[in-house]
């Protein structure tokens, strides 16, 4: 080995600054820093109320080498759709408009502007970054929490006990040309994504992945490590859909037992000390994963060699 | 602290549009530990005798720069093409890669770059030092120990009682092992660095120990062990010397024997001695004084070699006499629970011949009474130094039997201490940074890889002859997979990792490497946990 | 012959004059929700842009919410940009009316005037706009058609001058879907009066910044202060843009418009097309020989408080009518009428009536019982309830 990555170019578009204001570790800020790798200067990144909106930094200071529209919490689909129009007016076609919110901005909150935007084949790139919690505001349940995870709000007496919202499929259903999940522990496959919804027009959604250690009750250094568990152990799947229906998986998993992933972090101590839960747990992603590849199979017509060792039952 | 600004209300823009960069947040100060690359040492570097630079000559070879990878190969190894052959390699039994999967194919990869580089090496010292050492002794110690003596610019002349240098290496180890071509290709080597070769003259018979003390700055005494041990039973005196019979084989006679014949020994030249007969046409038998699971690491590799071929062995056995009847020799054999003999094991066997092939000892008796004693010599184990001021001790006379490459070890820090001694300064033995273990590889990054098997003869083709060599070796091509494999133990190879996983854009790229700036990190420590191989280390910042 | 000639004369609904404003104005982007009664608005513009008679990007969002901010973005995108609304699209927009002032975006909404729900009713009322009093927003109402028309241009001017938001805002119905008069000017004429669009902080590619970061205590106030400023800035600018307006289109609107009232010892002020009731009413009066004129407030934000002290000082008595209310207090032009004269010099008494909430008709006999109420009472109240049945 030596420099180990394809996609991501040493001192090529290194566009934001140091000094911003992220938690150590911050997995959100690593997403932002490969995704400029990506965009160039040529981009603005449209942030909503979360983390990101501190974290480029308190007035007058700003960390992002592009130009950054903060808007409220809402609002980030429908202000980078107004910005589209604007640039699209003044001629500036050469230009992305990336709306850069958090779940809670995503998933919830801004739910409906996404979904008018998506619907209405916007051309703007969506980025949701997922914490999968209300960060900013101190831990709170999002409809991306996973089920068993604490937060403020799900405490350890009642963890929350609901599936993650499947936001993938919410985007499919709305047929836009290109939805991926991508994660900040594999820079080349979410570069890889990145560079294709460039070169698509359209709407385009890409879910990053993005730890966040003080909400995860982790330590700093650990941030890539457990986003790399999520992938391998089918908590956190790699792919892509295309036009609302071809799904492809781009990274097969080890498939490691889901403890691997959440034995890294205090979040999950409930559930990890209830063993019937955990099962519980472990067969819901289980079924997702399974659903994902039969998905992946009907788009493609076959399953790669390295499918069918993630798959518990025989398809 | 972020730079505080006094702005008046008419010096605002009109919107809260930011007016400078988060340069001006030094967020250093949120940081209690800090990274700090450092290279430490690879476990393979740290088992290998002479500490080849593993990680980092891999490196180079898996970059593609050959002759890089060679420069730091002969760092510490000057003949890697002949370890590359003859070493048991040590090193790859504590490979961190050997507790992924399997351990790296090291001897091979050496063996490729080492033979890739062989005709381009032997360059001349850029400077001269004037002064002047003398080598007794043109084996491998003798060898290595000049190499890296004329490599400082100091004038060297080895002295060899044989008409050529090499020792054990040219007079007995078989040519499948090792081809003539390449030990005169690691002669020439030395030749065209400019080392003066005086030949077919014994010291203490041709020209006098103290005559040399008194030409030369300094004497390094590297004579080898060449006295081969003989037992003490009844009809010792009718065997053969297998000795003998490695050294005529090896100058091109073939003698004829065949049937069953017994080696009797206690190491790999036995080993060795029942392969040449192999090859011979004969069937041979190795008595052997200690059980098959006590047979040392070193030995292993040839032992398996022989087994291969159909050498049969008598474990935990030694002889208690010799006779011959009817053209035969009847020999008795007894049981050895590796302190005495076991009573009432005894038994006959009879055989075609048998071959004495015992390692050998030093014949130290060219030397002063001043540095012998109980016939080994005293001398520091590291740098050779003796009691006599500018004399120095390397290779087998002091070590007895030793493996290829810690003969090569101690001509290279014998070689530092003369070095040392020659330039007036105290020698100091190198110090190994801390070991980098499994735990610290993030084996996330490497996928499972068996490791790649070299080139080999079949042991049906290796006993036909003995000459063609038994063990081929890697192509290019199979070099770099198996190069791909290593992890590059506690050695930035420059994957970058630290660089593009930093949340902060602290770990810059600078001249193809990563450098942290410290003004800003914050110290969360991803950079650390994601470094591959346990280069960047989270040291603490200071109390609170 | 002159540019104004080239008029063309012809009868709009109040929604299509606004219309047909916003096509003069050259606005780019359009973003819009239907509500009644402001559909029409988007309807006639989503048709405009369809056929390419505007040049703009007319965004179908899927709320109110995302109709306002879109046009934010797209204004400091560095495009002229226009939604409308009314009533709970009004109500929705709230968060993003108050990021618009802060983020100094100069966009330009028309509010026609509904009565919020429940019950569900569409007909007028001022309630929603006035209830957005503190978002920052300039606010201008109307009485007519041609007005309407002509202050869709003016807001631009005046809010692109100051980088401040501006609603403007006309009566349901009784101006958005009845038919009057309009002159629509030539565009060239409108294009001398408005230059192009910029804005200095607008989003830029060759010198990245962060717009609307955000900001400590240690900052955050000198911007508020400056948005005050601002605001007094657009108090002059709007003087400033009708004078130049008169110039150029020969018709001229102040702050507050005065009716019949160089002699007056009675002012009724009132905002919106009941004002032209109210004229109507006074004329009668005046017949009758009562010493009676009508202030009409254009400019709600900023309150224009010395036009309204030096017209009201002095006189007898005045009756502000309100067709809005503003619960547990009073009407809005009421309280913020008195506001305005606290500390004037010949303060007359200031009685406030509450009339026509929820469209219900304020015909000119109510306005004279409103005068002749007034004239009758000794001590001022803050809420007279005109009609209601109690
Ligand atoms: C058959 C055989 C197989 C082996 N196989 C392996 C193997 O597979 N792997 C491995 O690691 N090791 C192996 N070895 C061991 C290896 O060969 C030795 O470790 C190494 O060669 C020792 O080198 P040396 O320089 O110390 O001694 P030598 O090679 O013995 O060199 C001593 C030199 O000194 C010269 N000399 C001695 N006395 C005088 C004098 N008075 N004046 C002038 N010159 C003098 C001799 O002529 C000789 O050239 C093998 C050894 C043998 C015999
Ligand atoms: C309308 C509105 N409601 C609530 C908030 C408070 N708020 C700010 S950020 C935030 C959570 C953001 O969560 P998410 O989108 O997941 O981003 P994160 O902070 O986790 O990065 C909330 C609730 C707000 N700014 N606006
Ligand atoms: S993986 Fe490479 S560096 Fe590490 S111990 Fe093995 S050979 Fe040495
Ligand atoms: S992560 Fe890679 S580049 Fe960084 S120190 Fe480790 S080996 Fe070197
Ligand atoms: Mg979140």
């Amino acid at each position: 080995m030596s420099w180990a990555w394809v996609e991501v170019k040493p001192n090529e578009n290194d566009l934001m600054h140091p000094g911003h204001l992220a938690c150590q570790g911050c997995g959100a800020t690593i997403a932002a820093r490969l995704a400029l790798k990506v965009f160039g200067k040529n981009a603005v990144f449209v942030i909503p109320a979360s983390c990101w909106s501190v974290i480029d930094g308190a007035w007058p200071q700003h960390a992002l080498q592009i130009p950054v529209f903060h808007t409220a919490f809402e609002t980030a689909a429908i202000a980078a759709t107004g910005i589209r129009a604007a640039l699209d007016m003044k001629g500036r076609h050469d230009v992305h408009v990336v709306a850069w919110a958090g779940d809670g901005g995503t998933f919830d909150i801004g739910l409906q502007a996404l979904s008018g935007a998506a619907e209405r084949n916007e051309n703007i790139i969506y980025i949701t970054y997922d914490n999968e919690a209300y960060m900013n505001t101190g831990i709170q349940r999002s409809s991306s929490t996973p089920l068993g995870a604490w937060t403020t709000t799900t405490p350890d007496e009642r963890p929350e006990d609901r599936p993650k919202k499947n936001m993938m499929e919410i985007l499919a259903a709305h047929r836009v040309p290109y939805a991926a999940t991508a994660s900040i522990a594999y820079p080349d496959d979410f570069i890889r994504k990145l560079k294709k919804a460039t070169q698509i027009k359209g709407f385009r959604f890409i879910h990053v992945f993005s730890p966040c250690p003080p909400g995860w009750k982790m330590a700093s250094n650990l941030s890539v490590r457990v986003a790399r568990m999520a992938v391998e152990t089918k908590v956190f799947p790699l792919y892509e859909i295309e036009d609302g229906e071809v799904y492809t998986i781009t990274h097969w998993p080890r498939g490691l037992p889901v403890e691997e992933y959440f034995k890294l972090q205090g979040r999950f101590k409930p559930v990890l000390k209830d063993p019937e839960r955990l099962a519980y747990v472990q067969r819901y992603i289980e079924t997702q994963w399974e659903r994902l590849v039969r998905l992946h199979e009907a788009s493609h017509g076959y399953l790669p060699e390295e499918a069918r060792a993630t798959i518990r039952s025989a398809i | 602290m972020a730079k505080k600004y006094d702005f008046k209300a008419s010096e605002l823009p009109i919107s809260p549009m930011t007016l400078t960069t988060t340069l001006e947040n030094p967020t250093g100060g949120w940081r209690s530990f800090k990274p700090v690359i450092k290279n430490k040492t690879a476990p393979c570097t740290a088992t290998c005798p002479t500490k080849v630079l593993i990680p980092h000559f891999i490196d180079s070879l898996v970059k593609g720069d050959l002759d890089m990878a060679a420069n730091l190969l002969h760092r510490n190894n000057p003949f890697p093409s002949i370890t590359g052959r003859l070493c048991h390699a040590p090193c790859e039994l504590p490979c961190n890669r050997g507790k992924y999967d399997e351990p790296i194919s090291i001897k091979q990869l050496e063996r490729f770059v080492g033979d890739y580089y062989l005709d381009r090496k032997g360059k001349p010292p850029r400077r001269e030092t004037g002064k002047r050492v003398a080598i007794v002794g043109g084996g491998l110690a003798g060898m290595s120990a000049a190499y890296y003596l004329r490599s400082k610019g100091h004038e060297v002349v080895i002295y060899d009682r044989n008409p050529n240098l090499g020792g054990y290496l040219r007079y007995y180890v078989p040519e499948y092992r090792l081809p003539l071509a390449v030990l005169d290709a690691e002669v020439g080597a030395l030749e065209r660095m400019g080392v003066k070769f005086v030949l077919n003259t014994e010291v203490g018979r041709d020209i006098g120990f103290e005559e040399l003390k008194e030409k030369y700055d300094a004497v390094i005494l590297a004579h080898g062990s060449s006295i081969p041990y003989t037992p003490d039973f009844p009809g010792v005196d009718l065997l053969k010397s297998g000795w003998d019979l490695m050294k005529e084989v090896r100058e091109g006679a073939r003698p004829k024997v065949s049937g069953k014949v017994a080696v009797l020994g206690n190491g790999y030249t036995a080993f060795e001695v029942a392969r040449v007969l192999r090859r011979l046409g004969a069937d041979p038998f190795v008595v052997y004084p200690t059980a098959k699971i006590r047979i040392p690491f070193s030995d292993r590799e040839i032992f398996t070699l022989a087994e291969e071929e159909g050498v049969k062995f008598f474990f935990a056995k030694v002889p208690l006499k010799a006779d011959r009847r009817d053209g035969k020799v009847i020999l008795t054999v007894a049981e050895w629970d590796g302190k005495a003999v076991v009573p009432a094991t005894e038994r006959e066997m009879e055989f075609e011949e048998v071959f004495l092939a015992y390692e050998g000892t030093a014949d130290h008796g060219f030397l002063p009474d001043t540095i012998r004693s109980n016939g080994t010599l005293k001398a520091d184990r590291r740098s050779g130094e003796t009691p006599l001021e500018g004399v120095f001790v390397a290779g087998e006379s002091v070590s007895g039997p030793s493996p290829v490459v810690n003969v090569i070890y101690s001509g290279r820090s014998v070689a530092a201490a003369v070095d040392a001694y020659l330039r007036g300064r105290t020698y100091t033995p190198e110090n190994m940074p801390e070991v980098v273990g499994y735990e610290r590889i993030v084996t996330d990054y490497f996928p499972k890889a068996p490791r790649v098997p070299e080139m080999r003869l079949s042991p049906a083709e290796r006993i036909h002859s003995l000459t063609r060599e038994e063990v081929l070796g890697y192509t290019q091509e199979l070099a770099m997979k198996e190069a791909e494999r290593c992890f590059n133990c506690g050695f930035c190879n420059a994957c970058g990792n630290c660089y593009v996983f930093c949340p902060d854009y602290t770990i810059k790229w600078v001249h193809g490497r990563p450098k942290v700036d410290y003004e800003y990190c914050k110290g969360c420590g991803v950079c650390s946990e994601e470094c591959p191989r346990g280069v960047i280390d989270m040291v603490k910042e200071r109390e609170f | 012959m002159k540019l104004i000639e080239k008029s063309q004369y012809t009868v709009l609904k109040g929604n299509y004059a606004v219309a047909y404003g916003v096509k003069l104005a050259r606005v780019e982007v359009i973003s819009a929700y239907p509500i009644t009664p402001q559909t029409t608005i988007s309807e006639k513009l989503a048709d405009m842009t369809a056929t390419g008679e505007l040049k703009a990007r007319f965004i179908t969002v899927e709320s109110e919410h995302s109709a306002i901010s879109a046009v934010i973005a797209s204004s400091l995108a560095g495009a002229r940009s226009f939604t409308a609304t009314a009533s709970q699209g009004l109500a929705l927009m709230h968060e993003m009316l108050h990021w618009a002032t802060g983020a100094r975006a100069p966009v330009v909404m028309v509010n026609v005037n509904r009565a919020l729900a429940p019950s569900w009713n569409i007909w007028t009322e001022q309630t929603d706009s006035l209830a957005q009093r503190d978002t920052g927003w300039l606010q201008i109402y109307n009485e007519s058609n041609q007005e309407v028309l002509d202050t869709t241009i003016l807001a631009f001017k005046i809010a692109e001058r100051v980088y401040l938001p501006t609603m403007v805002v006309l009566d349901a119905f009784i101006l958005s879907h009845t038919s009057e008069p309009v002159e629509i000017y030539p565009q060239e004429l409108v294009d001398e009066f408005l230059p192009p669009y910029e804005h200095p902080n607008a989003i830029n590619f060759d010198d990245p910044r962060a717009i609307g970061a955000f900001a400590r205590p240690d900052y955050y106030m000198e911007f508020r202060y400056n948005i005050q400023k601002a605001h007094e800035e657009a108090l002059r600018v709007f003087k400033e843009e009708t004078e130049l307006f008169a110039e150029m289109f020969g018709r001229k609107y102040d702050t507050v418009e005065e009716f019949m009232l160089d002699d007056a010892d009675y002012v009724l002020v009132l905002a919106g097309s009941t004002a032209t009731t109210a004229k109507y009413a006074v004329a009668q009066l005046r017949e009758r020989g009562e010493k009676v004129g009508v202030m009409r407030i254009k400019l709600f934000r900023p309150f224009p408080v010395e036009d309204v002290r030096r017209v009201l000082s002095g006189r007898k008595k005045v009756a502000v009518i309100d067709r809005n209310l503003s619960f547990g207090h009073s009407g809005i032009f009421y309280m913020e009428t008195k506001a305005a004269m606290y500390g004037a010099k010949d303060r007359p008494p200031i009685f406030g009536y509450v009339a026509g909430l929820g469209g219900r008709d304020i015909r000119p006999q109510d306005i004279i019982d409103i005068y002749e109420d007034m004239k009758r009472r000794e001590e001022p109240e803050n809420i007279i309830w005109k009609g209601v049945r109690v």
